[in-house]
């Protein structure tokens, strides 16, 4: 193992999760020295971040993707790598004078056929001259050659009308205010997912009947997509489409998206489906989780794989993991957690944010625990 | 190793000469798997003997049988080679000894097969994977080359890898 070349030792180092690794520092001085694009870590504490001020936009192979709106509304979109301490603060947007920004989401995702991270903002705009609400969508690249974009680009794809119908992306649908569950987008397999906040219920006591009901039929079944290779934005259906769902969340199953889903016809139980076709739309049945004794049933989250093909779920402030070969539930001690925390599935990696070119970006070494 | 003895159309064949003198007639389609085949190949033309100094009969005879299964299983575009290709590199990879596995990775990586050597290292990473510093050390047979107090400084820094 100490014979092999250097590109075969960080190609094997690089199949390794963030511990592991850190382990290896200890084996020997060699792998202590071996190149520090793989060995600088120093995670003790994870920065903490103000989630009032801080919006999280997703996480994407360790990577978390926070945007800010300043008080003159200026928005700027920040990358964060925990395991490495780094931020890297993306450069701003080409002002667009003539529009009103109303609203901006962000998210992080992989390009797996060109090895490039990819930042998507979509502005939901109100230009001054027509008034009317619309779309836009900008890309911004970070890739570890020269392929880094100097600035944000423009999406070529017309979707104005695909975001303006769907534009309930864009509202804080924190279910019953316990988590900011619905804000993040949720990245799986190279793609991007979003959920449509809105609940039913609302569809039918705002607007006139007709409008409502085809909304639901159109939009409230689906998700909204983005796909990192293709750059297209696409809805989906759920999975089941013609069964209501109380409320739902989704979660990244390790590469793969799981819609979870608590069927308004059996509280019992939380359902969790997951997506085996992209293009096909095709979901299968994976749990199907007993949560007797819950009192709220939509306040069960699932948040993520656990140890052992076990799945992790919150319920406020107690953790629970469940094992779908014995359908049992057993404690998770997590002290030290408020209610209103966000919980989510991480996997730590060592990918260096500073790798990237970033021009007019800043980079920043976090030094102590917030800023 | 002989070449395959399907009759198909007239497939050019290559003659691979390893560092000890052992030769191997492979298809070009089998041998061109080989990143770094392909290139001589590419800019070369004409030749048909390729000689590889760097690679034994062992290992080279290895790395062209893994070529073949994956050139044969790749004929038909069936969904259901992925799984023959999955199952069969489970196969291959299974009872590797250390010092094949070393030997064979170096074969794979000189001669450009990518495939192969992502295989062969997930491997090697397989064997790290959720294990112990000192289990580590006893797998690859490496002992520990510390100051005193050296590596406690490590794992301190880095205590929460090692909860």
């Amino acid at each position: 193992m100490d014979r092999f070349s250097r590109d075969i030792i960080q190609l094997i180092f690089s199949k390794l999760p963030a511990k592991n690794l850190v382990k290896l520092r200890c084996v020997c001085k060699r792998w202590n020295r071996e190149d520090n694009r793989f060995w600088e870590i120093g995670c003790h504490d994870i920065p903490e971040f103000n989630l009032d001020e801080y919006k999280l936009g997703s996480s994407c192979n360790g990577i978390l993707c926070f945007s800010r709106e300043t008080r003159d509304h200026i928005w700027m979109a920040y990358l964060l790598n925990p395991c490495r301490k780094e931020i890297l603060k993306l450069p701003p947007h080409d002002l667009k004078a003539q529009s009103y920004i109303f609203n901006r989401k962000y998210g992080l995702g992989f390009d797996r056929a060109t090895s490039e991270y990819k930042v998507v903002c979509i502005s939901l705009t109100i230009p001054r001259e027509s008034g009317k609400r619309s779309a836009e969508t900008e890309i911004y690249t970070l890739g570890s050659k020269s392929s880094s974009s100097r600035s944000w680009r423009a999406l070529s794809q017309d979707i104005p009308s695909l975001i303006t119908r769907f534009e309930s992306i864009f509202y804080t649908g924190d279910g019953d205010g316990d988590h900011h569950i619905d804000e993040r987008a949720i990245y799986a397999g190279g793609v991007l997912y979003w959920v449509n906040s809105e609940k039913r219920e609302e569809l039918y006591y705002f607007g006139d009947n007709t409008e409502s009901n085809y909304f639901e039929e159109t939009y409230y079944n689906k998700l909204f997509t983005f796909h990192m290779g293709k750059e297209e934005f696409r809805l989906i259906s759920h999975p089941n489409v013609k069964h209501y769902y109380y409320s739902y969340h989704l979660v990244d199953l390790r590469g793969v998206l799981g819609f979870v889903g608590h069927s308004a016809v059996d509280l019992s139980h939380i359902k969790v489906w997951t997506l085996e076709d992209y293009d096909g739309e095709l979901w299968s049945k994976r749990y199907s989780i007993k949560i007797g004794g819950v009192p709220k049933y939509n306040a069960t989250h699932v948040i993520g794989p656990w140890e052992n093909g076990k799945l992790l779920l919150r319920y406020r402030n107690s953790f629970v993991a469940y094992n779908p070969n014995t359908h049992t539930l057993i404690n998770i001690r997590i002290p030290q957690l408020k209610p209103s925390t966000l919980a989510f599935s991480f996997t730590g990696s060592l990918v260096s944010l500073f790798c990237f070119k970033v021009e007019e970006g800043e980079k920043l070494v976090v030094e102590d625990q917030s800023f | 190793m002989s070449s395959s003895s399907t009759t198909t159309t007239t497939t050019r064949l290559l003659m691979l000469k390893a560092s000890d003198g052992v030769t191997f007639e492979v298809e070009e389609a089998v041998a061109t798997k080989l990143g770094a085949i392909n290139n001589m190949v590419e800019e070369e033309g004409s030749e048909d003997l390729i000689c590889l100094p760097n690679v034994n009969g062992k290992f080279l005879g290895m790395v062209l049988e893994w070529c073949k299964k994956h050139a044969n299983n790749n004929t038909n575009s069936d969904k259901g080679n992925d799984e023959v290709n999955k199952w069969w590199d489970k196969e291959f990879v299974m009872d590797l000894d250390q010092n094949t596995l070393y030997h064979l990775l170096m074969a794979a990586d000189y001669l450009s097969g990518t495939e192969l050597v992502d295989l062969l290292t997930e491997k090697v990473a397989s064997m790290i994977r959720g294990k112990k510093v000192e289990e580590i050390r006893e797998t690859f047979k490496i002992k520990s080359d510390f100051l005193p107090g050296q590596e406690e400084e490590i794992r301190k820094k880095n205590s929460w890898a090692f909860e």
